[in-house]
């Protein structure tokens, strides 16, 4: 009896080995480089015998764009699949491709999607993983090596799967792509965003047209005016505004918060000039710690004030978005230190002003300038046009269309698919009037018939089409905040270069910081909820994270950063307004 | 033998009981009370905070905007689709493998109840199953949400056992009177194992209406996912984190309460359909007097 049991369990161990093996093998079969070289190698000389180095062809090709387009076209029937160098969209043979990306609420083929495959000439077979459990199903894909033609990825995910051969390098294909050119340099951030440090270019991330200052200091307007409390102009006389109008209005909850209490301390850290991590210090001109800042130390004090005083949300760190929605709407809630203002007065959005109105009809909540702290003017996080590679497209090196799919992402980049892709049809979907764009067609069509851009795939998102949809005074507060951001500065912005890690150095980074995040995690709830105070008891905390050993990854950013080209040092305040 | 049915005060334990019972039933039912309450009322009035216990400004607009929704239309008929695919599977897989298992002198008895039984606690990862799945063919096709899941080792155990209470003596009783081994079990097990039937029925039908993972990972195509997944994104934040994330987030339009709690009751009926039809089965004491003897 024993016997048959091992012959079993054998068996069965044999066979889920060969099973393992035939999907490593799967995996890994068909190297990127061959496949694609097999490709440019066949065609240089169909197409023009007496060229024989690849690269040259394609320099000339870029430069003759239509002469070698019209050949393209009289040679694609010659040697049938062969692939040009060059292409004009829509494409003369038609291919399908496929791509994985989140779905936003989308379906798989609408409108949007037939008018994109009339410009190119190119079906795409989409896999549209719910937005939720988008990168589930990307680190599946990845981990398979089943990968689609393109794939949403993130540049941490590139840069765990690029040693693998995954994915195309952009940078091969600079030479044919006018229009990435063009946008690089408009944007040298989707250059450096994602870019390795051997200068490779395995992902674009998405990119906006432009950036924004999306996040406000925000008040109850009418409840400020109806006191007689001035605008607050510092942190102080906010506390002051905010501790009378408590005293009259006992239920209320002058400060809120949602998305737990990282978001708080994050606006607030901000406010102070820093954040809770590693982030590049404009004063020191070098990368710091945050927990070890004094600007920190101010902040967490300043929370501990407004909290002891009953100004925060007793449940701040577990507010949940309706709860949050439900504060605000209902007239609990006067001041927020930083929030997205396109919910204010858009329908689609929430509208938070309009249902407010519903039981207060004085309800009127308005932009203001940031206060000033101890530390001087408060910042505010503004959103840089690029994504910072945490959303990026990537093409598969196994893709039988390389040349094609560089070629689509390219004309995709063009002004023309632009519009197509964020506005839809002149005429049907949007019109012109006085050089600016507007909607013919409502916010649910718009969703129906799929023109969103935000698929992920179909940069860049066009900003003003964004802020078209949004409702007057929404907007006008986005633009004035624009406006303000660039007299003022009050900007928080990312640095030109994030600092890059290698597979070793982020294992010990975790290694060492993972223990300390949740230890200040838990500190500092225990800080601004007044358990602790800031005199002695931060000492001993500061002394704790010192012992865990954060020096050591505080000095990898810092030899890093160091170590950086000038020109890539400093922060990324390019925001192309 | 008593007769007399007297007036007794109730006693202190069965308060106790029922007033426990009354106060669980009470949080059990407030949330559903309260999720149909928000889907009959005006989207406005929700996020006012208005709704407590009944629907204010009653409407029908958010049951309007789900049947009008063609994803939600074809989610719900893939997920009975495969409900019922999965469930048939399932019971008539599962009672396959587990009749064999319940009879006596099968020599194959042990090892394949070692085999089954090697699966209950290892698996082969996410990354093995996928390429498995991958392999067969079943990647993107109806039947990868009926056939991998339908026989578990678990469940096998359970139909066995319950088998094994079958007295034998009708096995051979059937058998000398000259039925074969599925005649046996189609007209002798079956019949008498449908508390069995309906009780396993019914988890693999919620079950397979709750699943949404291997839709997630196995469905590429969006046309074929199941509702739990629409409502799962309808319904579950995504992980904010990131700053990149809270901007797409803030970037999308909101989808009123009141539509996300209209989505929730209409997927939850057919569940709460079935539970009553298929609960007359639960009682047991089919076998009582089967044998006589």
């Amino acid at each position: 009896m024993k016997r048959k049991h091992v012959k079993a369990i054998a068996l069965l161990t044999a066979g889920a080995m060969a099973l393992l093996a035939t999907g490593c093998g799967d995996a890994g079969s068909g190297p990127a480089p061959e496949s694609k070289q097999e490709e440019t190698g066949g065609e240089a000389p169909a197409e023009e015998p007496g060229d024989a180095a690849d690269e040259d062809a394609a320099g000339e090709d870029a430069s003759k764009e239509d002469a070698s387009s019209e050949e393209g076209e009289s040679a694609e029937p010659a040697d049938g699949t062969q692939a040009e160098a060059d292409y004009t969209f829509p494409l003369a043979e038609p291919i399908e491709i496929t791509a994985l990306s989140a779905d936003f609420g989308r379906d798989k083929t609408q409108w949007a999607d037939e008018q994109y495959e009339k410009y190119t000439n190119v079906k795409i077979d989409w896999t549209l993983a719910p937005t939720s459990d988008v990168w589930t199903v990307v680190n599946l894909k990845l981990n398979s090596g089943e990968l689609p033609d393109m794939i949403l990825v993130n540049k941490t995910l590139v840069d765990q799967f690029a040693g693998e051969g995954l994915f195309v390098d952009f940078m091969d294909y600079l030479d044919r792509m006018p229009n990435l050119r063009a946008w690089m340099e408009k944007i040298p951030a989707i250059y450096y965003d994602t870019v390795d440090a051997e200068g490779h270019l395995y992902c674009l991330t998405n990119f906006n047209t432009r950036g924004q200052a999306p996040i406000m200091s925000l008040y109850r307007k009418d409840i400020f005016e109806k006191e007689n409390i001035p605008v607050p102009a510092t942190i102080d006389e906010l506390y002051d505004a905010l501790v009378t109008l408590k005293a009259k209005y006992p239920d209320s909850i002058p400060i809120s918060n949602r998305w737990g209490a990282s978001n708080l301390i994050g606006v607030v850290g901000n406010l102070y000039q820093c954040t809770s991590g590693f982030y590049l210090d404009a004063d020191t001109g070098n990368y710091e710690y945050g927990a070890m800042t004094d600007k920190f130390k101010a902040a967490i004090a300043t929370l501990q004030k407004f909290y002891a005083a009953d100004l925060i949300d007793p449940e701040f760190a577990t507010v949940s978005d309706d709860q949050y929605i439900d504060r605000v709407v209902s007239g609990k809630v006067f001041f927020w230190f930083g929030e997205y203002t396109g919910a204010l007065y858009t329908e689609s959005k929430g509208d938070w002003v309009g249902n407010g109105k519903k039981n207060n009809p004085d309800f009127e909540i308005d932009a203001m300038p940031f206060v000033e702290t101890e530390i001087g003017q408060g910042q505010s996080w503004v959103q840089a046009p690029t994504g910072r590679g945490a959303w990026s497209t990537a093409v598969s090196a196994q893709s039988e269309h390389i040349d094609e799919i560089m070629a689509l992402i390219d004309y995709q980049l063009s002004q023309e698919m632009i519009d197509l892709v964020n506005w839809g049809v002149e005429g049907e979907t949007y019109e012109v009037a006085d050089g600016q764009k507007k909607w013919l067609i409502e916010p649910e069509e718009r969703t129906e018939r799929g023109l969103d851009a935000r698929t992920g795939m179909w940069i860049p998102i066009d900003q003003d089409c964004y802020d078209a949809s949004l409702n007057d005074r929404s907007r006008e507060i986005i633009w004035d905040a624009n406006a303000r951001l660039k007299a003022e500065d009050f900007g928080r912005y990312d640095p030109k270069k994030a600092i890059l890690f290698t597979d070793e150095e982020q294992e010990r980074k975790s290694e060492i910081m993972t223990p300390i995040k949740t230890y200040m995690e838990e500190e500092l709830m225990n800080f601004i909820t007044g358990k602790k105070n800031m005199d002695g008891d931060w000492e001993a905390f500061k002394q704790q994270i010192t012992d865990m050993g954060y020096e050591e990854i505080l000095e990898m950013y810092r030899d890093k950063y160091n170590a950086l080209p000038e020109d890539q040092k400093g922060f990324d305040k390019d925001l192309g307004l | 033998m008593k007769m007399s049915v007297k007036k007794k005060s109730i006693p202190f334990g069965d308060i106790l009981i029922y007033g426990g019972l009354f106060l669980l039933m009470l949080v059990i039912l407030f949330p559903m009370i309260y999720i149909i309450s928000i889907s009959f009322s005006d989207t406005g009035a929700v996020s006012r905070g208005e709704v407590v216990l009944l629907p204010v400004e009653f409407n029908l607009d958010a049951y309007r905007y789900v049947f009008k929704d063609a994803r939600f239309a074809r989610a719900y008929g893939n997920s009975i689709f495969y409900a019922a695919g999965s469930t048939a599977a399932s019971v008539l897989l599962t009672g396959l493998i587990a009749y064999p298992l319940s009879v006596e002198g099968f020599s194959g008895r042990k090892p394949l109840t070692i085999l089954l039984m090697i699966t209950m606690f290892f698996g082969g990862g996410m990354i093995p199953t996928y390429m498995v799945i991958k392999n067969l063919g079943l990647l993107d096709n109806p039947l990868v949400m009926m056939l991998p899941g339908a026989i578990s080792a678990y469940n096998v155990i359970i139909y066995r056992t319950f088998f094994q209470n079958i007295p034998p003596a009708l096995r051979e009783a059937a058998y000398i009177d000259g039925a074969g081994h599925f005649k046996i079990f189609r007209k002798v097990i079956l019949p008498l194992s449908k508390p069995l039937l309906a009780t396993m029925s019914l988890f693999a039908i919620v079950g397979s209406w709750n699943s949404y993972f291997d839709a997630l990972i196995y469905l590429n195509d969006s046309r074929m996912h199941p509702l739990s997944l629409y409502l799962r994104q309808l319904i579950v934040n995504m992980d904010m984190s990131s700053q990149g994330m809270r901007d797409i987030m803030v970037q999308m339009d909101v989808n009123p309460r009141t539509i996300r709690a209209a989505t929730m009751i209409v997927a939850m009926l057919p569940i709460m359909c079935v539970y009553p039809f298929l609960q007359k089965y639960f009682a047991s004491g089919v076998m009582i007097g089967s044998v006589k003897g």
